[in-house]
């Protein structure tokens, strides 16, 4: 991410020496914060809506804001080391609906917690089903996991009906109604997942050949590096990941639902991509993907507590979204490849 | 190309050249035999599936998605992806039907194109020249259009009072040689892409900066020109295709385009058409286009029950990305 | 830079500022007449309303947006402070909604449902929270009841029962049906289809040929019954739309086949949907829609919800339940009904 030597090829720009150090002091400051637009973000809108808002920072708002998150936080933290290695989950959404509906419905025959469970495991085989599919026949993982999307969501229309159908036991809701603090047990969970995907992307070696997967595929595998395994790992986890979604949903809401998860791997994406993971893989942190996802909670929760008209929320959230990406690239004015 | 191609062309024969070619067709694009197949089956069940009556109508209901698609196509050779497509359209035919009636037909096609355009442009600004990440922009534009579109048909149905007296109604409404209108826009426009994308300079430097993107390529001015216009084109063709909508449905709820960009962006991937890859164009993103168009039509016609339809959808689409790399690699396996 | 980025902070701030006064001050006017003889709590300018909907997008209706309309034109006309947030039919995100009132400290959290279980958790919350809790449009689970204090709404189940009998006795209980419903998991659309199941199986005579998904939309409509036309052809005796825009499209659709021959001009084909439109109330006036459909107007609707919300806000006694007539319209009493604005 060298700046200044790139920018002095580039002609009639003056004293780019000065502005490359200017630049990267100011870059090597925000420290670790550096490599994402999403800290600024978060740290503006959260003085903005303080300022504007004198809801914003009680202890209630506070708190919802954190079970907010976690829905879409952790679908992006289970998306990132997928993005890192230069890959494309779009199936999310449908697993977290199916895991939801396969807990729901099989929870009276085994219980609560071996329905979570099996919930869990299956989010696991649907991830490791799109990564085998993806590595084995080298297929391009956007059209793969799009199809699934589908497929999954067919799925549980098929499997499990389309009404909604609740617990027979709330014990999960009661669970996720625990509070530290401000944190309720879901919003722990989440810290404790982001805790363990960053800890594995930072020191094991899985974490690091998927970097350098997603840098450059074809010199990690010249290394020696077993890329299939890799990739396939992490569809895994994203599908676990996105299947613990599911189960948050049946303790937040007390039910489960066919449509559960629809659209969300959208945001989930935004999320990613805005927490400073690159689309083409090689570089992204899962500290930059909780602080996307908190930025755009933050964002949903100030519009709404000053009493935006809803028609104009879309249009201010598409606006910050271009002007927060528009302002990290002219801060960090460098010739780095853009996708 | 193949040694049999050039083989059958340097015999002269023009007969012979397109004998060979058309024989290659099922092994170049495998994916025509799996739509065959397909249909087939269909016509079992269904035998109207076959109707040239039927095979016109399946084209001419993915029109205006198809129209989208072409103009996405020179996006993604270009390394890029737009997703505001959807929104746009629905944002264009709000406009497009709310003035036909106060300002007649024209000024209100073309203050639909000029948004096309001004969308087109600031999303080939922000990627090609702020180098901003295609996608997130694309999301962003797709959100704000989304609402604007919301705000500005406020609630109210836009109607075109009288569709059959306004000349309008040709684009999405009307018959040429038995052949929808539409179809044949859409046909038209693939040919013209198809020759801007293979014959043009243009074309060439798209294919250049799509496949190859280090920091030189970049760092000239003419790789950033080329993006931008892909933008432009893509808005624009989506104008186009509001303009069928619009003329075909002669009233705009709010959320005419929601979620075709997935549709579009699939067809275009089921092609075969990879982002930035040297691979792809417009023969296969319209193939893509009609094997969708004949999927969705199909799954109705044989009376599928609507919660099997995206199980089946996603079947053929894997199957038809299994077959069509499987085709261009010569093996199963990576 | 620091030029660049002062201005762009600047025009960062301007773009949020000038959006935020959208939301302008509204000016507050006397009593209105359905509050006269009652004890307010407080004056109409300090009740604040909290407005949970379950989506302008997703659904995709205009029923929705027009409802909404009137009640932010109600609430700026008395000036009552209105904070209504879009669920975009996501049953999650309304649980955030919910939440998200609660925290402005609202007078009384109203919500239009788009899960009737799923919005369960929420309005346990609220309720326990303190807050006072209203229904609109969508009957909550009975789980949920408890909580509510008062609900105002029609019924998408039988509204669409209302409309569907009234299409099968014009077809003298006896042909081939297909129905062109709204996506699949959604409330109103789940239940009107439900509607038709049920009449269906008690009505030995009427056959369901198929069942496709629309979007309430006119365009997905026309394009299913064409789809519709050429596998059944004659067959069709009746269609079931979503609503008004889907049989308007349904309708053009079949208008279209008989003048290129594909269906008999002289086969009646019956209509149906569970809410009229403009398009549809033409449709009547021009005597091509036998069948019918059912009157609920978002307006009228949305003036009742305000109104109510505005009561339990002020500490008013209200009926716990109030279901808004939906009257049956078709080519035969057309005349008396005002022809749609959506």
């Amino acid at each position: 991410m060298s700046a200044g030597a790139a920018e002095s090829m580039e002609p009639g720009r003056q004293s780019t020496a000065t502005r490359g150090a200017a630049r990267r002091t100011f870059r090597g400051t925000l420290g670790f914060f550096g490599q994402s637009p999403a800290w600024p973000l978060l740290i503006l809108l959260v003085a903005f809506f303080t300022l504007t808002s004198p809801h914003f920072l009680t202890w209630f708002n506070v708190s919802n804001l954190l079970t907010q998150a976690v829905i879409i936080g952790m679908l992006a933290v289970g998306l990132t080391p997928v993005f890192i290695s230069g890959a494309v989950d779009l199936s999310v959404g449908s697993v977290a609906g199916f895991a939801a509906c396969l807990l729901v419905t099989v929870q009276p025959h085994i219980g609560l917690y071996p329905a979570c469970l099996a919930a869990l495991l299956a989010g696991l085989s649907i991830g490791l089903f799109n990564g085998l599919v993806v590595e084995i026949f080298g297929l391009n993982s956007i059209i793969v996991t799009l199809a699934m999307m589908l497929g999954v969501r067919s799925l549980t229309f098929l499997l499990f009906g389309s009404k909604t159908i609740s617990p027979t036991d709330y014990a999960l809701s009661d669970l996720v109604g625990l509070k530290l603090g401000l944190f309720t047990f879901d919003v722990v969970v989440f810290i404790a997942v982001s805790l363990v995907v960053a800890a594995m992307l930072r020191s094991t070696v899985h974490g690091i050949n998927t970097y350098a997967i997603g840098g450059n595929r074809r010199a990690a595998q010249d290394a020696g590096v077993r890329v299939s395994r890799h990739i396939v790992l992490n569809f895994a986890i994203c599908g676990t990941l996105a299947a613990l979604v599911g189960v948050t949903l049946v303790a937040q809401l007390g039910a489960a639902a066919p449509v559960f998860g629809q659209g969300y791997e959208l945001l989930a994406i935004i999320a990613v991509v805005l927490g400073g993971t690159k689309l083409a893989g090689g570089s992204g942190t899962v500290v930059g993907t909780v602080a996307a996802a908190g930025a755009l909670t933050v964002l949903q929760n100030g519009v709404n507590l000053l009493n935006v008209d809803v028609r104009y929320v879309t249009i201010i959230v598409g606006v910050v979204l271009v002007l927060t990406l528009t302002l990290d690239r002219l801060l960090s004015r460098g010739p780095g490849s853009s996708e | 190309m193949r040694p049999s191609e050039g083989a059958a062309k340097k015999l002269g024969g023009h007969r012979v050249a397109m004998s060979a070619d058309l024989m290659l067709l099922p092994r170049r694009y495998p994916v025509f035999v799996l739509l065959i197949v397909l249909l087939l089956a269909a016509s079992l069940i269904t035998p109207a599936v076959l109707s040239p009556e039927n095979i016109i109508t399946a084209i001419r209901q993915y029109a205006v998605i198809g129209i989208m698609a072409l103009g996405v196509t020179f996006v993604v050779i270009g390394g890029r992806v737009d997703v505001s497509i959807g929104s746009l359209l629905s944002v264009l035919v709000v406009v497009i039907i709310s003035l036909h009636d106060k300002v007649g037909a024209i000024l209100a096609v073309c203050a639909g194109v000029s948004i096309a355009a001004v969308v087109g442009t600031i999303n080939g600004f922000l990627v090609a020249y702020l180098r901003l990440n295609s996608l997130i922009v694309t999301l962003g534009m797709l959100t704000a259009l989304q609402g604007v579109a919301n705000v500005a048909s406020a609630g109210i149905l836009n109607r075109v009072m009288d569709p059959e007296a306004s000349w309008f109604k040709v684009f999405g409404r009307s018959f040429f040689l038995g052949v929808p209108v539409s179809v044949w826009i859409f046909g038209g426009f693939a040919l013209l892409c198809a020759l801007a994308l293979g014959k043009t300079n243009f074309g060439r430097s798209l294919r250049a900066v799509g496949g190859n993107e280090t920091g030189s390529v970049f760092s000239s001015i003419n790789a950033r020109w080329t993006i931008f216009i892909t933008f432009l084109i893509a808005s624009l063709l989506t104008a186009m295709a509001a303009i069928v909508f619009a003329s075909y449905a002669m009233a705009a709820p709010y959320n005419s385009g929601t979620g075709l960009e997935m549709t579009v962006l699939a067809s275009i991937f089921l092609g075969g058409t990879s982002i930035g890859g040297g691979v792809g164009g417009i023969g296969r993103t319209v193939i893509g286009v009609i094997v969708l168009a004949f999927l969705a039509n199909g799954m109705i016609l044989v009376g599928m029950p609507i919660q099997a339809q995206w199980l089946v959808s996603c079947i053929i689409i894997i199957a038809a990305v299994l077959l069509d790399t499987f085709a261009r690699r010569g093996t199963l396996l990576a | 830079m620091k030029r660049e980025l002062s201005r762009i902070a600047k025009v960062f701030s301007a773009a949020i500022a000038a959006t935020l006064l959208i939301a302008s001050a509204a000016k507050a006017e006397d009593v209105p007449d359905w509050l006269q003889g009652q004890k307010l709590a407080k004056p109409l300018n300090q009740v604040h309303i909290g407005f949970s909907i379950r989506g302008l997008l997703g659904g995709g209706d205009l029923y929705t947006a027009q409802y909404v309309n009137k009640v932010k034109e109600l609430a700026e006309k008395y000036g009552v402070a209105l904070t209504s947030i879009d669920a975009q039919d996501d049953p999650a995100k309304q649980n955030q909604d919910v939440a998200n009132l609660m925290a402005q400290g609202v007078d009384v959290v109203c919500v239009w449902a788009t899960n009737a279980k799923a919005i369960v958790p929420a309005l346990k919350k609220a309720h326990e929270g303190g807050f006072k809790v209203v229904t609109f449009n969508a009957v909550v689970d009975e789980a949920g009841q408890k909580y509510v204090d008062a609900y105002v709404g029609p019924d998408d189940y039988n509204q669409s029962k209302l409309a569907t009998q009234q299409m099968i006795d014009a077809m003298g209980g006896k042909g081939n049906i297909v129905m062109i419903r709204a996506q699949l998991g959604f409330s109103p659309s789940d239940l009107r289809a439900q509607a038709v199941f049920d009449l269906v199986k008690a009505n030995p005579g009427i056959t369901l040929l198929d069942t496709q998904e629309g979007r309430w939309s006119q365009v997905m409509g026309q394009q299913i019954m064409e789809n519709f036309i050429t596998r059944f052809g004659n067959k069709i005796d009746g269609v079931v739309g979503a609503d008004g825009y889907t049989s308007t499209g349904a309708y053009l659709a079949v208008d279209a086949a008989r003048k290129s021959g594909k269906l008999d001009p002289n086969h009646i084909i019956y209509f149906s949907d569970a809410n009229v439109v403009s398009t549809s109330y033409d449709l009547m006036k021009e005597g091509k829609f036998p069948g019918g459909s059912v009157i609920q107007d978002p307006s009228r609707e949305g003036e009742l919800a305000f109104q109510t919300a505005v009561k339990v806000a002020e500490g008013i006694e209200v009926p716990k339940q109030t279901f808004l007539p939906t009257p049956i319209i078709n080519q035969g009493n057309f005349a008396q009904y005002k022809r749609p604005t959506n």
